[in-house]
This record gives structure tokens, C-alpha cells and sequence, in this order.
């Protein structure tokens, strides 16, 4: 693959806090597959997908991603073998999945317990002992900033735009190069006017792939250097950026 | 007594207290031989009447002792008045990540990592400088990792009354009893619904240890998990 666009121009590093069974929930979710018979074939796809997608965008991504890929391939082999010739490790014949499987449903049950935690949490802040100085600790963290729209929304969102360029007719090579620190300051400029846009919107008409990439890495930027905000009205629906107001932070 | 506390006081410091005083005052104090059911009828009076009265302030129990604390309706005047910032959020990662520390304390890296999938040193570190988890001893496993478990402040953090509650929140990864504490952990880990016929040891968190040591003096401190639920 070429070098990555990003590569002389202003280093964007936004962490992915996010691991491979993150997204292997996020495309189950998505795909509305049961979480107990995944059509492996279609997941490996999707998964390797976004694999390809955070790499094009640079993102550091765990070794763990990698370490998954291999597992879903293998999976996927296993599970394409007639039964009579699976390579029998136990005495009782299994499902290839099943070890997958036992693995997302138990981190997803920590998820929900998570949800719930945070519910209390968020009812906490409304509540002050007698006595006791009010305000917690100070809990800023670098991973806080995607709450309600998750990393891989963006990446969807990222791949859509990507799709509808490549389908387009390939018009002239302009000879204009956007670097990120460009777009960064075309994306200020957008919500200076308006007080929210829509993700697709922020790509002019005909995009070249290289302006696609450092559009989405300002985007990433701004969200970590919390200028803007992002937000979904549905699950998986479309992604709306809105700046944030010096007056609405808090001291 | 709850009020003057100014932060959370459990029924036997009440209980000793009490006694105490009774004590100095050679005998005569009243209240010397009143027992804990009676403080936590007491108690339970006390809230039944600050509920009722609607004072906007209710006796809740939270992290191990009772304390007065006001009614959420309040809360915007409340952090107003006390110039008191919206505390930003835990993220993700680290709610999840303090999620399996609850719930299987104590807990190794390497387990939790085996339940994320991901590594978590740098959310374990965030969580221990929020004072939120805290170190309570080391496995016998080679390398003798840290073990780390969850802190009062977790508690009140998220206005917990104990880690038994976590049961009610999510029954399903139901934190057993530390009864020995010999127990091999091989069997945790396994998912709970749609189990194969094979019950076959759970592989991800092939970790085994023994929690012989606890520096701890926490009271639930939980061990292995007990049979699979329904």
C-alpha cells in the first residue's frame, strides 16, 4: 500500500482505546447477526475491512488486532472443513467458534454491567453527602472523548464516504494537495457559519481518497483537541459535528 | 450521630461508640447495651421519617455506613452553590475495565486483558491514580503479578452500599464467596448462556492462581465463581 498521506504533514495520534472484540460486538451489532451463530465468513470480511481502514488512516492499532485476524481465519477454515476431518483437540466435537463466542458474550455482559455502573454514576452527580466538600475527583481522561458515537461509527461513516468516491467517474488529477492541517482549518471555518453540519458534508463533491483521509484525520483531531463534538440521532444512523462554544466550557 | 460523622458511618462504629461512651462514664450512660439490629431499626425509622417529612435530604446507606445525603432533585442548585464542576465522566474502556475488577477481585492484568482483549495498563493506571482500584496483593504465578480489587471510593463513587449489590446489578456475573480461597479459578470465565454440551474449562483465562494472599482487610473480597447459572 502507498505511504499513508498523513506521513509529512501534521501527525494526528488518537490512541484507539478500543480493542478487536469492540468491534467484533460493534459489527454484530451492526450487522444484526446472532451472537450465537456468527456467519463467520461475512464477519472475517467486515473485521478485516476496518482492519484495512485503520491502517490506511493510521491509527495505532493494538497487536491484538492482528492476533484476532488470525484467529477469525482460522475459525473460518476450521469451520469450512466437513466435520469428519476437523482436527478433534477434545473428546466431544465443537463448534470452531465456540471459544469466540464464550468470549464476547462474557466481555459483553461486563459491557452491560459497565452501562449500569455509568447510570449510577451519572445519578451520583446529582447527590452530596452532609458534611462532605461537594465534586469528585477529577476524571478527564483521554479515552472519554467518543461517548455516544464509538470510533468505529466514524470508520463506517469514513468507509461509506470512501465507497461512493471510488463508484464516481474519475475526473481530472487536480493538482491541489490538502494537507490535514488544511482541512482542519476548513472544518473550523464550516461550523463558524453553521452550528452544526453533517459528516458528509464535509467532503467537497468529488474528493480525491487523499482528501477523504486527511478530511477524517482533522476530524479525529478536533474531536480529541474537543473542539467539536459528535453525535448520532439513531444507532448507526447518520453522524452529526458540531463545534463547541468557548462560552459553554466550563472553567 | 450520622449527621456529625460527615461521611459515611457504619453500624458498628455506632455500636462501639456507644459502648464507649457508656463505658467512660462508668455504666450509667444510657444507650450501653444497645445491640446492631436495633441501631439498624433505629436507622431504618430515621429514613422512613426523613423520607416522609420531605426534606429533600434522605438517610442512605453507601459504602458500608449511613449517611445523609440530598435528594438528587437537588442537585443542579446544589453544585451551583458549592461551585462544584460537573465531574467529567469515566470513559468506556475504564468503566468496563473497573466492571471486571468488581466483579472477579481479585484480579490479575492478564485477566482482565483476557476479557477486554485488549491491554489495560494504562486504564489500570488511571483507575489506581482515581483511587478507584487499588492493589490488594500478588498471585502465585510466576512473575507474582499484582492482584487488584476495588476501593471505598468506588463505592461512593457510585453510591454502591457494598460489593454485594453488584449482584443485584448484574446477577449474571454473580461474585461468590471467598470460602477457602483454594479454589482453582479454571472454571471462571466461561460465559453463562448457551452453554455447549462439552462444559469445556474456560481457555481465555488460563490464568490460575490461588488467592493466599490478601493484604486486604476489605470483607468481601470474592474468589472463584460457583456453578454455572440457569
Amino acid at each position: 500500500m502507498a505511504t499513508t498521506p498523513a506521513s509529512n504533514d501534521y501527525k494526528v495520534d488518537l490512541e484507539v482505546f478500543e480493542g478487536p472484540l469492540d468491534l467484533l460486538l460493534y459489527l454484530i451489532k451492526r450487522e444484526e447477526v446472532d451472537i450465537y451463530n456468527i456467519p463467520i465468513e461475512r464477519i472475517t470480511t467486515q473485521y478485516m475491512e476496518y482492519l484495512d481502514l485503520m491502517r490506511m488512516l493510521d491509527l495505532n492499532i493494538a497487536g491484538e488486532f492482528i492476533v484476532m485476524a488470525a484467529t477469525l481465519m482460522m475459525i473460518k477454515s476450521r469451520m469450512l472443513l466437513p466435520v469428519e476431518e476437523r482436527p478433534e483437540l477434545e473428546e466431544e466435537e465443537e463448534d470452531p467458534r465456540w471459544d469466540l463466542v464464550r468470549q464476547l458474550v462474557e466481555y459483553k455482559k461486563f459491557k452491560d454491567a459497565a452501562a449500569h455502573l455509568q447510570q449510577r454514576e451519572i445519578r451520583q452527580e446529582d447527590v452530596f453527602g452532609a458534611g462532605a466538600p461537594g465534586g469528585g475527583p477529577d476524571l478527564e481522561e483521554p479515552g472519554a472523548v467518543l461517548r455516544d458515537v464509538s470510533l468505529f461509527d466514524l470508520i463506517t461513516a469514513f468507509k461509506e464516504v470512501l465507497r461512493r468516491t471510488e463508484t464516481a467517474p474519475a475526473g481530472e488529477i487536480f493538482a491541489e494537495r490538502f494537507t490535514v492541517a488544511d482541512k482542519i482549518d476548513a472544518i473550523l471555518a464550516m461550523l463558524r457559519d453553521r452550528a452544526s453540519v453533517v459528516f458528509t458534508s464535509l467532503f467537497g463533491r468529488s474528493p480525491s481518497r487523499h482528501e477523504i483521509i486527511c478530511t477524517f484525520l482533522a476530524l479525529l483531531e478536533l474531536i480529541r483537541l474537543r473542539q467539536v463534538e459528535v453525535a448520532q440521532n439513531r444507532e448507526f444512523g447518520e453522524i452529526v459535528i458540531s463545534g463547541v462554544a468557548e462560552a459553554l466550557q466550563e472553567a | 450521630m450520622v449527621l456529625g460523622a460527615g461521611g459515611s458511618l457504619a453500624v458498628t462504629e455506632i455500636r462501639r461508640c456507644l459502648r464507649e461512651v457508656a463505658g467512660a462514664s462508668g455504666g450509667a450512660a444510657p444507650f450501653a447495651g444497645v445491640g446492631e439490629s436495633e441501631i439498624r431499626a433505629a436507622l431504618a425509622e430515621l429514613a422512613r421519617d426523613a423520607r416522609n417529612a420531605g426534606l429533600g435530604m434522605e438517610l442512605k446507606e453507601v459504602a458500608g455506613g449511613f449517611r445523609f445525603q440530598s435528594d438528587p432533585a437537588c442537585g443542579p442548585w446544589l453544585r451551583h452553590l458549592l461551585r462544584s464542576e460537573r465531574p467529567g465522566r469515566l470513559s468506556q474502556p475504564s468503566l468496563e475495565t473497573l466492571a471486571i475488577v468488581a466483579y472477579r477481585q481479585p484480579v490479575t492484568r492478564s485477566e482482565i486483558e483476557a476479557v477486554r482483549g485488549v491491554n489495560v495498563d494504562h486504564v489500570v493506571k488511571t483507575l489506581m491514580e482515581l483511587q478507584l482500584v487499588r492493589i490488594v496483593g500478588r498471585s502465585r504465578l510466576p512473575g507474582r503479578p499484582f492482584l487488584y480489587g476495588t476501593t471505598h471510593r468506588f463505592l461512593e463513587h457510585f453510591g454502591l452500599r457494598g460489593l454485594e449489590e453488584l449482584n443485584e446489578i448484574e446477577p449474571m456475573l454473580r461474585m461468590a464467596e471467598a470460602a477457602g480461597r483454594e479454589a482453582k479459578r479454571s472454571g471462571r470465565g466461561a460465559a453463562r448462556g448457551g452453554e455447549p454440551e462439552s462444559g469445556k474449562a474456560d481457555a481465555g483465562a488460563a490464568n490460575v492462581e490461588e488467592n493466599g494472599e490478601d493484604s486486604g482487610d476489605r470483607s468481601s473480597v470474592i474468589g472463584s465463581e460457583s456453578a454455572p447459572l440457569p
